[in-house]
């Protein structure tokens, strides 16, 4: 609780500026233009299913019957939205003797901590996207994995062959490796990368790579052809306090993020009259993760 | 991989244990020991003695209350005034008693059936490592209070200081504030645990 004595210097007007945390609602990971967009939640849970089809037809003999194929039901993944709450308790004698109305703004530090959060959780996704405790998608296994299993058994990766550093060479391999990735039914169904998402410290390092005409060969006459990818960078600065070396690819894969939001960031207020205290609350219900795991592949952890 | 931890000293008060939406925690006021030597800041675990009064908690003592705020006390000019903190060896003269205007008087939370947020200094092995604490108790890591900001530098007790015998504290939950574990990830140093008080002290001591 926030009570009127650790706040003695705010008692007087004799503060001439004060520094504080940014309460923007600023996200790198969540919005238009970012990694993923919230969409909003009509019932309690989401539920996204994989169906592989049909394959490679065989020849029919004269006066042989047509070879039968059929469908086959995948894996399912099932998205419930949890709750994240916060709040903040003031004695009224607190908010009585405040002088300074930027000390304490509840409503809108808690909201920002709301927006910060939300974005935060959505980079943990990738950030432990090679991590076997958090398994999800149609398959169940991490986001980045080798072995992803197909409804009829066959696997799949969405790893790097080889992880590397940013590098021209990468990118290639990347694109020959998503331009082979197999579909539901086992069957190549060839994706294209759309956004290189990196740490903050990379961004550079991969504009350089990916923003010059000519690269080093000979006489700097060969083209640049990463640049024809025209990749966007997107730099996401949770990464870096958990690793600088991470970077991955977005894909134009269907069914790939799953950020479901039930309950927009929600501000609300009270009286505990009891206790002549007010309390702000923030509350948001969503829930991450990802369906198919082809959105992504992974190029170094 | 995760993020760091950002850090918050002291024990946080996180919700009573045996009441859901009421809404505010309980709220005391103690009077400080005349004598008082040890600076109690936001957050610094206190023990009462037979008089009513309160001293802040060594490491191993019993823990009566956490203290949020101080009411007042005199400074070293001579003048009473509220602060966050109390600073170390806040004597004054007189009767501990509320009457006594010179008294130090901290506005604090009685722990029965309390939960309270710490940080844990060290990083656990792996998250079944972590959930494999529970139950198990630990001292807490007093730390210095900051002058600056009254804040209390308590900490709990390292992973390996965890155990099953008595101690100050029990852990009773990690909390989750993400989807994933990369917030709150218990592998980085200053994860942080919901913790209750195990040893109360029943105001015999002091």
């Amino acid at each position: 609780m926030i009570t009127s004595h650790p706040l003695f210097r705010l008692m007087k007007k004799t503060i001439d500026n004060i520094y504080t945390d940014d309460l923007s609602k600023k996200q790198v990971c969540i919005g238009s233009g970012n990694l993923t967009t919230l969409k909003p939640m009509e019932d309690g849970y989401v539920e996204n299913l994989e169906i592989a089809g049909t394959t490679y037809f065989p020849e029919k003999g004269l006066g042989e019957p047509i070879a039968e194929d059929t469908v086959t039901l995948g894996g399912s993944v099932r998205f419930y939205p949890k709750t994240y709450a916060k709040q903040v308790i003031i004695a009224e004698e607190a908010l009585e003797d405040n002088k300074y109305k930027e000390a304490i703004q509840a409503a809108n530090r808690l909201t920002a901590s709301a927006y910060r959060t939300q974005d935060v959780d959505f980079a943990s996704v990738l950030i432990q996207s090679a991590n076997a405790a958090y398994p999800g998608g149609f398959d169940q296994l991490p986001l980045a994995y080798a072995s992803h299993t197909l409804p009829s058994g066959q696997t799949y990766s969405n790893v790097l062959s080889t992880y590397s550093s940013p590098s021209m060479a990468a990118l290639i391999n990347a694109k020959a490796q998503l331009g082979i990735m197999l579909g539901p039914n086992g069957m190549p169904q060839p994706l294209m990368p759309k956004a290189i998402v990196c740490p903050l410290i990379q961004e550079d390092v991969w504009r350089t790579i990916l923003d010059s005409e000519k690269v080093v060969g000979s006489n700097w006459n060969d083209i640049n052809i990463v640049r024809r990818y025209k990749l966007q960078v997107k730099p996401v600065y949770h990464f870096d306090f958990a690793s600088t070396s991470m970077w991955g690819l977005t894909t134009d894969a269907e069914d790939g993020w799953a950020a479901y939001e039930k309950r927009k960031i929600d501000k609300r207020n009270w009286v505990d009259n009891n206790v002549t205290a007010l309390h702000y609350a923030v509350t948001y219900r969503l829930v991450y993760g990802w369906s198919n795991p082809r959105i992504w592949l992974q190029g170094n952890t | 991989m995760s993020q760091f931890e950002p850090r918050k000293g002291g024990l946080r008060w996180f919700k009573s244990r045996s009441s859901s939406g009421v809404g505010s925690m309980p709220i005391v006021r103690k009077v400080v020991a005349s004598n008082n030597t040890n600076a109690i800041g936001v957050g610094s675990p206190c023990k009462a003695g037979t008089d009513g009064c309160i001293v802040a908690s060594a490491a191993g003592e019993v823990i009566d209350y956490v203290a949020v705020s101080v009411e007042r006390y005199r400074g070293s000019d001579g003048l009473m005034r509220p602060g966050a903190f109390l600073p170390a060896a806040t004597t004054y003269s007189g009767t501990t008693s509320q009457q006594n205007p010179f008294a130090s008087v901290v506005v604090c939370i009685p722990v029965k059936d309390q939960i309270f947020e710490l940080d844990v200094p060290t990083a656990a092995a792996t998250q079944t490592a972590a959930t494999d604490l529970i139950g198990n108790c630990v001292d807490v890591v007093v730390n210095s209070v900051s002058t600056v900001t009254g804040q209390s530098g308590a900490t709990a007790g390292t992973v390996a200081s965890f155990a099953a015998s008595t101690a100050q504290l029990i852990l009773r939950e990690i909390p989750q504030y993400g989807a994933s574990g990369a917030i709150n990830d218990v592998t980085k140093t200053y994860w942080k645990g919901l913790f209750e008080v195990y040893e109360q002290g029943d105001g015999t001591t002091m």
